[in-house]
């Protein structure tokens, strides 16, 4: 079997549902940020996927073969800068709240 | 020449009117000889003006006026027509006005200064507002100055403003009156905007068109007449609108011979006298007029039979005679209505001051306290008994000639007996009334307290000045030499060429003045020889005597529908607006507040909703976009279709 574009993208799709569950599902905040760090990684993936299997000779910037895998790059940086902000939040929660149970965290309900 | 300063005639008065209300309110005698002064430039320019027909009376109307408001092609104009009618209402009024402005100086003595000067500055405005109305040329003119007049008469009635009967009884007479111009507005608005001109003589020339014309058509005219009607309706005091005017007897009693005698309330006389052009174009609103004028004559002549208060009785006398005018008018007899509008004028001002004179020498309107005023005042006796002989229709009193040329022409109107019984019912019960009257305040034994005195100087001249015309003013309407009806006629009238000139209805003469002196006679039996007593009459017609003195009730009739009627479409309209349109808004507040209370519990605090709610509303963009792009649903599918298809053992 050829592995195609569709392949890639099935994938990522996958991952990013289960991503997307984890972050809507998890009790600790922790594991609403791997959720997250699971979606980052699934459009990685498309985008990587893209990079490889798309010709963009005709488009404009498809002067650059490796648009994807640059961007990529860039999605990693920036993840890893978010999940310290995130972090950080983490533990301003656990400084309030004795723990870090986002079910906790409704000081904003009506 | 005069014709051209003609102006001034209401120009005088109305300076006299501010200069006193804002320079002199406390000087009774400046404000006094102003006011006096302005009507008597009046009344000599009026005279100038009435010099200056009667040298050429064939001649078209005068009419001179300025444009005062122009929208595009719509055209109101402030403007003077004088044609014959126009000369002779002017000398009547500004010459009634000018003696009672006299005799009131007399009359109205015991008032303070201020409210003295206030008196004569209303009487100021009031005479420029009847000479403006009179010389007007177009209906917006005539229906604002008709407006002020009422407004004089309210003023005026409320004069003693701090009596409760006299400040309601201006109240009625403005609010009724009221009712009869809101048709007269509507008639205005519908007759000027299918006409395109306010201005009487454009109309005029435009009712035979109309006539002629089958989508006009004579129902138009109609309806305009007689909402334009309804107008004179309310301010003549004709049935039904007829309740003010007894009431209006509260004010000063100059202020009833001048207004609601002689000159406002002939207002509504002369509107139609003014555009006869358009009652003559419709036979049925003749006969509306015509036959309003007859109930009117009769109702209140025979209500006037009853009345104990000298004023009441001449009150009635006048609604009576205004009726008379009316039905003359409806027959089409416009220069007898006119004729008698004049003749009325001069004698019910008499009878008014007279009654005026005795009222202010026992400071009591009863009748039943009155008694032999004639051989104490004497010049206020001699002076009343001339004005009754002239209203009872006596010759040659002037009321003989004008009351008998209505009846002629009422005789000679095809059809419609009842009319002509009417006439002449009304004619014994005038009779009767006035000299019931004249026989219970000046002969016989005085029933009162003190003393009475003749009235001064300033009083009694105005009373002989008016008695001077009352007894002659009717020859220049004989039917042997009509000079009246020369100067003054319509001219396209079948009905006037029957009586102008030489036909003499010997008929109508004879059995009016038979009725009359039955009248007078039977007043006499009554009242002088007391030969039968007025209480074993009344007990004998106790019904009769009930519904008249009950005014046939009309009153109570009013109050009735206000209570009843007016007020409960007012409670239900409050109900509508309280509860119905007011609820409306309240329940879209309403609305958003329960909307409020049921949406807030959207706001869980939980951060992971939210990101939920994110999800959710992407997913719905994106099937929104669908729906506007079919491919990009299909594009979105292809992953699952193709793992679907590698399930199935593809790719």
């Amino acid at each position: 079997m050829m592995v195609g574009l569709i392949h890639y993208l099935i994938l990522a799709a996958i991952l990013f549902c289960i991503g997307l569950f984890g972050v809507l599902t998890r009790r600790n905040a922790i594991g609403v940020l791997m959720g997250l760090e699971l979606m980052f990684n699934a459009v990685n993936i498309n985008l990587v996927a893209f990079s490889r299997y798309i010709n963009m000779s005709n488009l404009p910037g498809g002067q650059i073969a490796t648009l994807g895998q640059i961007f990529t790059i860039f999605i990693i940086t920036i993840a890893a800068a978010e999940a310290v902000v995130g972090l950080a939040l983490v533990i301003c929660i656990y400084r309030n709240f004795r723990g870090i149970n986002v079910d906790e965290v409704n000081l904003m309900k009506w | 020449m005069a014709l051209n300063y003609s102006w001034l005639i209401a120009a005088f008065p109305a300076a006299a009117f501010v200069i006193i209300s804002i320079l002199t309110i406390r000087r009774r005698n400046i404000s006094a000889f102003l006011s006096i002064l302005g009507i008597f430039l009046s009344f000599i320019i009026s005279l100038g003006v009435l010099l200056a027909r009667l040298s050429n009376p064939q001649a078209p109307p005068f009419e001179m006026g300025f444009d005062w408001i122009v929208i595009r092609n719509f055209n109101i104009q402030l403007g003077i027509l004088i044609d014959n009618l126009t000369a002779m209402m002017l000398i009547v009024v500004s010459l009634v006005a000018f003696l009672i402005q006299v005799y009131s100086a007399g009359y109205m003595g015991e008032e303070k200064d201020a409210s003295f000067a206030r008196y004569y500055a209303y009487m100021s405005l009031f005479a420029a507002s009847m000479l403006t109305l009179v010389l007007c040329n177009n209906f917006v003119q005539i229906y604002i100055t008709w407006e002020l007049v009422g407004l004089c008469s309210y003023l005026l009635i409320g004069f003693w403003y701090q009596k409760k009967s006299a400040a309601d009884a201006a109240k009625k007479a403005f609010i009724v009156t009221r009712f009869g111009d809101l048709g007269f507005l509507i008639g205005i608005i519908i007759i000027s905007t299918q006409a395109g001109t306010f201005n009487f003589l454009q109309i005029g020339n435009l009712i035979p068109q109309w006539a002629q014309d089958p989508s006009i058509g004579i129902g138009f005219i109609t309806i305009c007449a007689i909402l334009i009607f309804c107008g004179a309706v309310g301010k003549s005091a004709q049935f039904p609108l007829h309740i003010w005017l007894p009431d209006a007897m509260e004010g000063p009693t100059p202020v009833s011979a001048l207004i609601h005698a002689a000159t406002m309330v002939a207002a509504g006389v002369y509107l139609v006298a003014r555009v006869f052009v358009i009652f003559h174009a419709s036979p049925a609103a003749l006969l509306v007029v015509a036959y309003i004028g007859a109930i009117t004559a009769l109702i209140a002549a025979s209500i006037a039979i009853v009345q104990n208060d000298i004023k009441r009785v001449l009150a009635y006398s006048t609604i009576s005679q205004l009726g008379y005018m009316m039905l003359a008018l409806g027959v089409g007899g416009y220069t007898a209505g006119t004729f008698h509008l004049m003749t009325h004028a001069f004698f019910k001002a008499l009878l008014f001051l007279c009654a005026g004179s005795a009222i202010h020498a026992l400071h009591t309107n009863d009748m039943w306290e009155m008694g032999g005023l004639g051989k104490k005042m004497r010049i206020t006796g001699l002076t009343c008994l001339a004005g009754c002989l002239a209203i009872a229709g006596i010759p040659p009193f002037s009321g003989f000639w004008s009351k008998d040329e209505i009846l002629t022409v009422v005789w000679n109107f095809p059809g419609h007996g009842i009319l002509k019984v009417v006439a002449f019912a009304v004619v014994f019960m005038t009779a009767f009334y006035m000299f019931r009257m004249y026989y219970l305040a000046f002969c016989g034994e005085f029933r009162g307290k003190h003393e009475p005195h003749e009235s001064p100087a300033v009083m009694t001249i105005p009373l002989i000045i008016l008695a001077f015309f009352a007894i002659f003013v009717g020859f220049v309407g004989t039917p042997c030499a009509n000079y009246f009806g020369d100067f003054i006629s319509f001219a396209p009238s079948e009905t006037e060429a029957a009586t102008a000139g030489v036909h003499i209805n010997y008929a109508a003469m004879g059995l009016s003045l038979i009725l009359a002196i039955m009248g007078i006679l039977l007043a006499y039996t009554i009242y002088r020889a007391k030969a039968i007593s007025e209480e074993a009459l009344q007990k004998r017609y106790r019904t009769i005597y009930l519904i008249l003195e009950k005014k046939y009730w009309m009153d109570e009739f009013y109050c009735w529908m206000v209570r009843n009627v007016l007020f409960l479409m007012g409670k239900i309209s409050a109900f509508i607006d309280r509860y119905i349109i007011d609820g409306i808004v309240n329940v879209v507040g309403w609305a958003t507040k329960l909307a409020g209370i049921g949406l807030r519990y959207e706001q869980t605090g939980l951060v992971q909703y939210y990101a939920l709610v994110i999800v959710l509303g992407a997913i719905m963009l994106m099937l929104g976009l669908g729906l506007l792009d079919q491919s990009f649903i299909l594009n979105i599918m292809r992953p699952f279709q193709v793992f679907l298809d590698w399930l199935h053992g593809g790719i």
